[in-house]
């Protein structure tokens, strides 16, 4: 099943949020106790926390301007909301529960602020430092504070740069100018008075920018396919290369398939496989033979073990949505059956994660990256005669592959009539899909504007059925569930009732979908689309 | 966002502590609160450490040239702004007889500050004037502190038969709820004791469970410049207004 067509969450509440006045960061020369005497303010005693920021995997807080800071030590426990632009103060929390998932935010701040960012995605540790902090009080005649100044000696960074090289950390000042709200003009000239008289240096960068974790970017979504094939490369090449990234989008995101803070590192691991396997499949002739033999099914099995979890976390995901289908089934009717799906979830997770766990899985993992390393240079492996189109470059490979897979699309959707089973339906999504990957994989070869074109035509045929087969595998496990149901003694008629309204639901939205195949696929075999294409692979011409 | 505020026609019964130190505690608890400081003589400023003054003055704010976000100060307590008084603040009744809508104006005021704070508590001066029908425009939740006496109790009648007749509908269509609490209870008193514990049973719902002690500590606020938490949080008067706080956030979880 392709990613769950979930409610949109609630609309970005803090969109009306006044955050706190503009703030200052600088990297400082001075201790704290100098610049305290300074700015004639009061310093604390210095204390240590361990400072994680959080952000969903995709980095959908940083991608609004937003940094979630989390201080944890003996002397304070607090999280902070700030732009990453003018470091402004949106809230700070102190001494509360860290919530994971959109739906588990308190009222107030949190959820005002983050219930539209996070949407589908948990809040994971994406950056992590040790800090020494000192607070320097900065307050006026009646000993009220205009301003806080914070110092920040910031030591070893925990768990960073795995699969990222970058430099050992070298212990830095921070000094942190946070005004009061109401105060700016104070902080204005504090800000000028610590840069002239106080020697410190304005900072530039970000700090979630050195301190992110797990070979993570701020900004950059590690389930992206990012992927820039040169025209004239060699198509084995190419191949290797795509297969590599993907193989580094799965690396990215298996670490966290056992903890599985949301469903959608199962969804990016499952979707760089899928690709990976529409790589493979397409290249008879450029990979050795025996290559191939060995890792189609190799990753098809992959896939399939990841199969039902998926299933089952969109079933769980689209849950709501059930209930709003059938109004008319009462209160806590559905509930019987999310307990079954999630007893079912628990069964297939751990058994997905005892796999993973596995050393068969580490050793096909170890035998996989030893064979998409084998590339240019001294390791190439020999040909054994399986591989004429090696050489060839990848442009002209792409074109006649995506030209191939278009054709049979088109062949095998004009073949389906009103009367004709479902069968050939799915296997036209199957059809859709390859030709969606091929778009994608070689993307970067052709123009991007008249490439989102294509592609855009082609996901409305992919929705139609994807719609069409969703339900169709729905409305077969709810009556699956239902007789599974059936055989516990303690579950109410009304339940068993419920799960069939729902069934009907999908078979109703199936009919639906089905009538409107003929039009979509009309739409996208349309003389316009087919020469738009083809204008794209005689053209070529990298990214517009 | 829910408002809150602390009124009583009586003054000198608790209105201001009452209103710093639950805004405090609210602030604690982690949501963003505003305290609007209504009465001119400016005490919650004053607890607050702020100077009494918000450019324009009333007059601004009456006329809406300048908003509530605009005007409001940070604390020295995290999570907790405020707007403070102006002692122009003693014309706002005049000002708001000469504007349209005069009962209206409060509301209006305050109701931009929904994206930004989840408590709005007004510290209202002690009379029954414009300002007041304004603030019952606006409240959703109307805290009387009341000393627990014979005549005391009788201001609660008389300040619901007011508030109820200003409404046209009546008691039943009122927007806002009332909750009226015991402030300065001198338990050596058998006065004291005997109302505090017939009242709640007497009326459900409108008198809280908690009440404030008379307690020297309150009085030190006005020292130390800060709400009772800040500087002594395990007396008796620093509980009971957690209390308080508690037994309001358990009627309204989700401001």
């Amino acid at each position: 099943m392709g990613r769950a067509h979930t409610q949109p969450a609630d609309p970005p509440e803090g969109a009306s949020t006044k955050p706190g006045p503009v703030a200052f960061t600088f990297i400082a020369t001075a201790s704290a106790a100098k610049l305290a005497a300074r700015v004639g303010g009061r310093a604390g005693r210095p204390f240590e926390v361990e400072r994680t920021w959080l952000d969903t995997f995709d980095w959908r807080l940083w991608n609004q301007g937003l940094a979630l800071e989390v201080d944890r030590g003996p002397a304070l426990n607090s999280a902070t909301l700030r732009s990453t632009g003018d470091h402004r103060v949106h809230w700070v929390q102190r001494d509360g529960e860290v919530p994971v998932c959109a739906e588990d935010l308190p009222p107030g701040p949190w959820r005002r602020s983050l219930a539209g960012v996070l949407g589908i995605r948990a809040l994971v540790p994406v950056g992590s430092e040790q800090v020494q902090k000192t607070e320097i009080v900065c307050a006026d005649g009646e000993g009220k504070t205009v301003a806080t100044l914070m110092w920040e000696r910031v030591g070893s960074r925990p768990d960073q740069g795995q699969g990222r090289e970058r430099p050992a950390p070298r212990p830095v000042a921070r000094v942190r100018l946070i005004p009061a709200r109401g105060y700016d003009r104070t902080a204005r000239e504090l800000a000028a008075l610590l840069v002239e008289h106080a020697g410190l240096v304005p900072e530039t960068a970000h700090p979630l920018e050195q301190a992110a974790t797990h070979g993570l970017r701020p900004g950059q979504d590690p389930g992206k396919l990012r992927l820039v094939l040169a025209p004239g490369m060699r198509a084995d090449d190419a191949l290797r290369h795509m297969l590599s990234t993907l193989f580094a989008v799965m690396g990215a995101n298996e670490p966290w398939l056992a903890s599985a803070p949301d469903t959608e590192f199962l969804h990016d691991y499952r979707v760089a496989l899928r690709r990976s396997r529409s790589v493979l499949k397409q290249a008879r002739g450029i990979l050795p033979q025996e290559a191939l033999d060995e890792w189609r099914p190799a990753l098809r099995d992959l896939q399939v073990r990841t199969n039902a979890h998926r299933d089952l976390d969109v079933f769980l995901l689209e849950f709501d949505g059930y209930r709003a289908a059938v109004p008319q089934v009462g209160e806590g009717d559905l509930e019987p059956l999310r307990d079954l799906l999630l007893r079912h979830r628990r069964v297939e997770h751990a058994a997905l994660v005892s796999y993973l766990d596995s050393e068969e899985h580490r050793s096909l993992l170890a035998r996989y990256r030893a064979f998409l390393s084998s590339r240019a240079g001294q390791d190439r492996p020999v040909s054994d005669g399986s591989t004429p189109d090696e050489t060839r470059p990848v442009d002209a490979v792409a074109a006649g592959r995506i030209r191939r897979a278009h054709r049979r699309l088109l062949r095998s959707g004009a073949a389906i009539g009103d009367a004709s089973p479902a069968e050939p339906l799915h296997e036209l999504r199957i059809s859709g899909k390859e030709l969606r990957y091929l778009l994608e994989l070689y993307g970067s070869l052709y123009d991007r504007a008249v490439l989102g074109g294509v592609v855009r035509e082609l996901k409305a045929l992919q929705d139609n059925l994807g719609e069409f087969q969703d339900c169709e595998i729905h409305a077969q496990r709810l009556h699956e569930y239902a007789s599974e149901l059936r055989a516990t003694a303690d579950v109410p008629t009304s339940s068993l009732m419920a799960v069939a309204l729902v069934a009907q639901v999908f078979i109703d939205r199936q009919a639906q979908a089905r009538a409107a195949f003929a039009g979509r696929f009309t739409a996208f075999a349309s003389r316009h689309n087919v020469r738009l294409l083809d204008r794209m692979l005689t053209k070529g011409g990298g990214p517009g | 966002m829910k408002v809150l505020a602390t009124y009583s026609i009586k003054g000198g019964v608790g209105k201001t502590s009452a209103a710093v130190n639950l805004a405090a505690s609210a602030a604690l608890a982690g949501w963003n609160v505003l305290v609007w400081d209504l009465d001119p003589q400016g005490a919650a400023t004053y607890l607050f450490r702020t100077k009494a003054k918000v450019k324009g003055g009333s007059r601004a704010l009456v006329s809406q040239r300048r908003s509530l976000l605009d005007a409001a100060v940070a604390t020295n307590v995290a999570n907790l702004d405020l707007v403070p008084a102006d002692f122009r603040y003693r014309h706002l009744d005049l000002q708001l007889h000469d504007t349209k809508g005069s009962t209206r104006v409060l509301a209006e005021l305050i109701q931009p500050l929904a994206g930004s704070y989840d408590w709005v508590v007004l510290d209202c001066a002690p009379s029954i004037s414009l300002v007041t029908e304004g603030v019952l425009e606006a409240v959703d939740i109307l805290l009387v502190p009341v000393i627990p006496s014979a005549l005391s109790v009788r201001t609660v009648d008389q300040l619901l038969a007011f508030v109820d007749g200003a409404h046209p509908d009546g008691a039943q269509l009122r927007r806002f709820e009332v909750v009226v609490f015991f402030s300065m209870v001198d338990g050596r008193r058998r006065l004291h004791r005997e109302v505090l514990a017939e009242q709640p049973e007497r009326h459900p719902g409108l008198v809280a469970l908690a009440s404030v002690p008379m307690a020297s500590i309150v009085e030190r606020m006005g020292v130390e410049r800060a709400p009772i938490g800040s500087f002594a949080s395990g007396t008796k008067a620093a509980l009971a207004y957690a209390q308080l706080w508690e037994e309001l956030q358990g009627r309204w979880p989700d401001p």
